[in-house]
């Protein structure tokens, strides 16, 4: 039986994946010693600042440069470097099965991008979690290393099938007080909430200090609404049925659905949340890629 | 009103029906699409209620207009105009301008052009269509009438027609046909096809709208021109003699003819004399287009014949009007002029008589043609007769009472002309106020301090009469007259001219009608009393210019126009001659003349081509040159616009050849064909409601793609 990451990803997505690193772009807090910068100062291997000598400090930090130059003495001031966890929160509610041209849902681009996220992560010698929800939370990883726990994170998001309404907000807010120390939190979801509720939800994570990314998934078709002829369109969360003329309508859809993303993006922006809109219809490992690259040259 | 020609397509307009069905059908059964939430939909369906709403009513209305602008369209409807143009049996009255201007050439004569036309449309006609055939211009205009059927006979007729030399007064013989047919057909709706040049001088706007007056709907004319592309043409509107008549044995003629070139004629040409038979002087002319040139013509005639002189001038070149190339003439011959001489000393210089009998007989031979008698003014006023009087010179008018005064003023009336010279103390306006209305004529004596030399001028003035330019060419030289006194003339009566003048603007001669007659009014005595002009050759000029001018009035006029009548005097008593009139071919017809009473003039008509007629009455023989009538010598053609201005009240078509006549008459006949017009409206809906229910929303997938781009961050 297959890997469930390799279902998910194929071999060459995993070859594209294995020299990608993610970071937080703050400073997070971890138990082990690991590549990522920790709020504590201390010797470690990246100098950070200068501090006057005291007697008692250790005479190989002392720098003779500076004292060259002022006949003072200072030492070097390093910070401790640790470990990164990465939690994946991936929707899985209903509006996450649409998929406009009957090919991938929005579900399967989220799955395969938390997985290939996680891959990342844990390549790197991270932590990553997993929380799948929709109304309610449907399983729950919690952040660790090793391919055992990659394999349990892909079986997780592959045994899910979008069945019952969105419960976004909820569960951020629930996880914001769960996730104690600092870390990195990839949402990966449509984002078809209560957008107000939703974000201060985001704020919580943020009064968390965590680096929250947000992928927002969408389907071409829900953009540019190109149904033709008498449709009638069904929720696929709520069931509730509505008869339409598309080319009637399809002005007036599109400028909702592009205020309702320029909403997203201000909240997102508002908070500071690294928010990125991407096709559903699209490569999720080309996406990723894009996107650690554009978050290591900011 | 519109018409239906196929009706049966009217019953198709149900399928007009069919976008309601569909829209109805196709509400219930659309297709149900999975979409990932409402949330959007829903908002965007509240906003856009109204506006598809309106929308689809719209595209509903649209989609049935376009039905049922097809089926209209196989339905053929057309616009007929009202009941002019039978659908069934029509009647036309053919009028066609005969007149001598149809005689321009272009290619072919005008005339023909109108012939061939009228035939056209004759042979266009289906059995059952009556027409009637009038040649306007000729003797006898009504040439087919009443209406007919038999397009036969119409034809001959049209075949055998020829255009005359006189006037074609086009609009007088609508009026005259439209006279007869609403006497005889008052109920019947009448096709009237006018062919002709409609130039300006017989469809004037105010001939329109007395024509106007004749004209209802139930009527339609048709104004079918036949004109030349362009006018390059000149011709002799008219001649000026001088003398105006043959006095006597004359040593000279002079001929000016006035010609007018047409506004695209450009060059020159030479104008001719001929006399008898033969070219006895000719002058070259550089022609303006457009403007009107005076030709002069020299002749010595030598002995007149016995009726006078007769010949023609002649334009050369070949243009698009021969006929107005010539013009006759034909003066007559006065043998003696009795002139009465009313003065009370015949030898008295100061008087004045011996001169003026002088002046009115220079030679002094007793077979001069002025027959001078001479009578005191005590005389004249006892009574004494001047009924066969020709012309009376009057030294001195104010010894004259009330009766003698009154005498000569009716004389004048009666034809008689009074040259009038004041003598002794004449002065004051008052003799002259009871030969008309003149009661502002003023009249004084101006005096000077010993002999003055005035000068007299000729002058500019538009009221200066013909004989002053003779009297110029007579005396090219300054003129200045020695004088002691003179009267000074101011508020001349109308229709007064003057000849010469003195500096200070008063005329130095003066006339004026009176009556049948004529006055004329010296500022000078005709003796040495007043000033020593009786002694200039100036006196002599002057009075013998008065002489022939006086003169031409006495014998009629031997001119006339084609179509018109000459008025000739003739004594005896019978109310009734026989003559014969010789044509200008040569062909002889004995006429018998009438006349309304004795004393009255016999009055001779027939003359139907222009040329030297003869006549033969009394042992007399007399020629008479006709000429073209005058309306016939300007080509002026008005706009087509200008062609109805005056019309109104009823429909007027226009055509320049048959094609544009006929396209006239198929779309009054079957009236304008609606459907191409409603399968363009159909058209233009199409679009509109391809537009508003696709096209627009075409453009808008177009953005969504844009959108979709825009939206997708850098990551998809």
């Amino acid at each position: 039986m297959r890997n469930p990451i390799q279902q998910l990803l194929s071999p060459a997505d995993l070859i594209r994946l294995r020299n990608l690193n993610i970071s937080s772009r703050f400073t997070v807090e971890g138990s082990l010693q690991g590549a990522h910068r920790s709020p504590h100062r201390g010797f470690s291997v990246e100098f950070a600042d200068y501090r006057q000598y005291v007697t008692g400090d250790d005479m190989r930090h002392l720098d003779w440069k500076v004292y060259a130059r002022n006949e003072r003495l200072y030492v070097r001031q390093y910070e401790e470097e640790c470990n990164l966890r990465v939690y994946l929160l991936v929707d899985g509610s209903r509006s996450m099965a649409f998929s406009g041209d009957q090919r991938r849902s929005k579900y399967h681009f989220a799955i395969r991008l938390a997985a290939a996220l996680a891959y990342v992560t844990i390549q790197q010698h991270d932590s990553a979690g997993l929380t799948l929800f929709d109304r309610d939370t449907v399983c729950e990883l919690p952040a660790r290393q090793g391919r055992r726990h990659l394999r349990m994170i892909g079986e997780r998001l592959l045994d899910h099938t979008p069945r019952h309404p969105t419960g976004l907000a909820r569960t951020l807010h629930r996880l914001a007080e769960q996730v104690q120390r600092r870390a990195v939190i990839a949402i990966v979801s449509d984002l078809f909430d209560d957008l107000d509720s939703v974000g201060k939800a985001l704020a919580h994570f943020r009064r968390c200090h965590h680096d929250v990314i947000i992928y927002q998934v969408l389907d071409p078709a829900e953009l540019s609404f190109p149904f033709t002829g008498a449709v009638t369109f069904q929720d696929l969360e709520t069931g509730v049925n509505l008869m339409a003329e598309p080319n009637e309508i399809r002005r007036a859809y599109q400028q909702e659905i592009s205020q309702f993303l320029g909403q997203c993006k201000a909240v997102c922006a508002g908070l500071d949340l690294d928010y990125s809109v991407v096709d559903s219809q699209s490569s999720p490992v080309e996406a990723l890629r894009r996107h650690l690259a554009r978050r290591t040259n900011r | 009103m519109p018409i239906f020609f196929t009706p049966l397509y009217l019953i198709a307009a149900m399928v007009a029906l069919m976008p309601v069905v569909l829209h109805l059908l196709h509400r219930r059964r659309p297709r149900v699409v999975p979409f990932s939430t409402l949330r959007f939909l829903q908002q965007a369906m509240a906003r856009t209620r109204r506006s598809r709403r309106l929308r689809n009513i719209l595209i509903l209305l649209l989609r049935t207009a376009i039905l049922l602008l097809l089926v209209l369209a196989f339905a053929r409807p057309a616009w007929q105009y009202g009941e002019q143009v039978g659908v069934q049996r029509r009647t036309l009255l053919l009028i066609l301008d005969a007149g001598a201007t149809m005689r321009v050439e272009e290619d072919e004569s005008l005339f023909e052009r109108a012939r061939q036309w009228a035939l056209a449309l004759v042979d266009s006609l289906e059995a059952g269509d009556r027409l009637a055939v009038v040649g306007a211009g000729l003797d006898s205009p009504f040439l087919v009438y009443p209406p007919v059927s038999d397009r036969e006979r119409a034809r001959n007729i049209l075949l055998d027609m020829q255009p005359g030399y006189g006037a074609g007064s086009i609009a007088l013989s609508v009026r005259d046909a439209l006279r007869r047919w609403r006497a005889e057909q008052a109920d019947s709706g009448l096709e009237i096809h006018v062919f002709s040049d409609f130039r300006a001088e017989h469809w004037s706007r105010r001939k329109q709208e007395a024509l106007s007056d004749q004209l209802d709907d139930r009527t339609i004319l048709f104004l079918n021109r036949v004109r030349p592309r362009m006018v390059a043409n000149a011709g002799v509107i008219a001649a000026r003699f001088e003398p105006p008549v043959v006095v006597g044995e004359r040593r000279w003629l002079r001929v000016s003819p006035l010609i007018r070139a047409g506004r695209d004629f450009n060059g020159s040409l030479s104008a001719q004399l001929w006399l008898a038979g033969e070219e006895v002087h000719s002058s070259t002319l550089a022609l303006t287009p457009g403007q009107d040139h005076k030709a002069d013509l020299l002749a010595r005639p030598g002995l007149a014949d016995g009726s006078g002189i007769s010949g023609r001038v002649e334009i050369s070149g070949r243009d698009m009007f021969a006929e107005d190339n010539v013009f006759f003439f034909s003066l007559p011959k006065v043998e003696e002029v009795k002139v009465l001489l009313i003065a009370d000393n015949a030898d008295s210089a100061a008087d004045g008589a011996l001169f003026l009998r002088k002046a009115i007989a220079p030679s002094g031979d007793r077979h001069a043609l002025y027959s001078v008698r001479m009578i005191s003014g005590r005389d004249f006023a006892a009574g004494e007769g001047i009924d066969d009087a020709d012309i009376i010179f009057l030294s001195g008018y104010s010894r004259l009472h009330e009766a003698a005064r009154s005498r000569l003023v009716r004389q004048v009336g009666t034809g008689t002309v009074l040259a009038v010279f004041p003598a002794g103390d004449d002065a004051g306006a008052d003799f002259f106020h009871r030969f008309g209305d003149w009661s502002q004529l003023r009249v004084s004596l101006r005096e000077s301090d010993g002999m003055e030399l005035a000068p007299v001028l000729a002058g500019q003035d538009e009221y200066a009469h013909p004989l002053q330019q003779r009297i110029e060419r007579a005396l090219p030289f300054a003129v200045q007259v020695p004088l002691l006194r003179r009267l000074h003339f101011a508020g001349l009566p109308e229709r007064s001219s003057r000849v010469m003048s003195y500096a200070d603007g008063s005329p130095f001669l003066w006339t004026a009608p009176v009556g049948r007659g004529r006055l004329w009014v010296g500022s000078l005595g005709a003796g040495r009393a007043w000033s020593d002009w009786p002694l200039s050759p100036l006196f002599v000029v002057v009075v013998q210019n008065i002489l022939r001018e006086s003169a031409g009035r006495l014998e009629p006029s031997l001119m006339t126009e084609v179509g018109g009548a000459l008025d000739l005097p003739w004594p005896g008593d019978g109310l009734r001659k026989d003559a014969e009139l010789v044509s200008p071919d040569g062909e002889r017809q004995p006429i018998s003349l009438d006349r309304r009473g004795q004393g009255q003039p016999f009055s001779i008509e027939g003359f139907s081509q222009p040329g030297l007629y003869g006549l033969h009455i009394g042992g007399r023989e007399l020629t008479v040159a006709v000429n073209l009538p005058s309306s016939e010598l300007t080509l002026d053609y008005p706009t087509p616009p200008e062609l109805v201005q005056g019309i109104g009240g009823i429909r007027v078509e226009q055509a320049a050849d048959w094609q544009e006549l006929r396209s006239r008459l198929v779309l009054l006949k079957s009236g304008i064909p609606l459907w191409p017009w409603l399968l363009a409206a159909a058209l233009i809906l199409t679009v509109f409601e391809e537009l508003l229910a696709n096209g627009l929303s075409r453009g808008r997938r177009g953005v969504a793609n844009e959108l979709v781009a825009s939206q997708i961050g850098d990551l998809g």
